[in-house]
């Protein structure tokens, strides 16, 4: 197979992964573009060392984070958002520091890592998360980025940084519960 | 210092956990709540499975096919 076209064959898994990442069809487009770009201009920077597609997706990694950097600087936090999320995580709490509910069990959560649905229903979440923590969430657990990094790109302290995959996590960890497990059961 | 985290504070350690190690001056304190409750532990365990759920998401696109396909 020629190295176009096995690229080719890349295009739409690579643009769905770019477009989970920027949410912004005409960027992840553009990502997918110059990629490719680089590969085919320097192939022999390749030369098999590993499968194509894990090399195509290290750099595409690069590529997406270079432009959320880019529109790190240009998004505004949205305070509504974020607000409404904050008071559902205060929500959880008793006055006392203790849980308001017991937590409950999931049954057989690796079971749902086989199952497709499971994925859409994750990623319906992590749309639904104010669009600041999402970023910094994927960033750190999709892009497997340090934290340092992160908030140095986004301009924010480690413990804001921290914030925010913390209310992440709470959120998805509901979200997940109310619209897989219970449902599950 | 306290005896004990409260659930509220632990929640939030358990997310940090994700990033860096416990100060060493929380870690025994840390344990002992998980020892001492059922709720804090299922919510590490939750956080370690969406953890573990997202690198499966990722995962997916530098091998093969949908997440769900490799079992």
């Amino acid at each position: 197979m020629t190295l176009e076209s096995q690229l080719a064959a890349l295009h739409q898994p690579l643009l769905r992964f770019a477009q989970l990442q920027l949410r912004h069809d005409s960027l992840a487009e553009d990502a997918v573009s110059e990629t490719f770009l680089a590969i085919l201009e320097k192939p022999e920077a390749f030369e098999g060392r590993s499968s194509l597609r894990t090399y195509a997706t290290g750099i595409l990694k690069f590529k997406i984070i270079d432009l959320l950097r880019k529109r790190g600087r240009e998004v505004h936090i949205e305070p509504l958002d974020e607000q409404s999320m904050d008071d559902a995580l205060d929500a959880l709490f008793a006055s006392n520091g203790h849980w308001q509910e017991p937590q409950a069990a999931w049954r057989e959560p690796e079971r749902a890592l086989e199952q497709q649905q499971f994925f859409a229903t994750l990623q319906d979440c992590i749309d639904r998360l104010p669009a600041k923590v999402a970023r910094v969430f994927m960033m750190r657990e999709s892009l497997d980025q340090e934290v340092e990094d992160i908030c140095g790109e986004l301009g924010i302290t480690s413990n804001n940084c921290g914030v925010m995959l913390y209310r992440a996590r709470m959120s998805l960890r509901e979200c997940l519960d109310k619209n897989w497990f219970q449902v599950q059961a | 210092m306290k005896l004990m985290f409260d659930c509220r504070e632990m929640a939030r350690l358990i997310s940090d956990r994700h990033e860096q190690a416990l100060e060493p001056s929380a870690r025994a304190r840390f344990r002992l709540h998980l020892v001492m409750c059922r709720n804090c532990r299922t919510v590490e365990e939750q956080m370690a499975f969406l953890h573990q759920a997202m690198r499966r998401l990722g995962q997916a696109n530098d091998s093969e096919g949908d997440p769900a396909a490799r079992g």
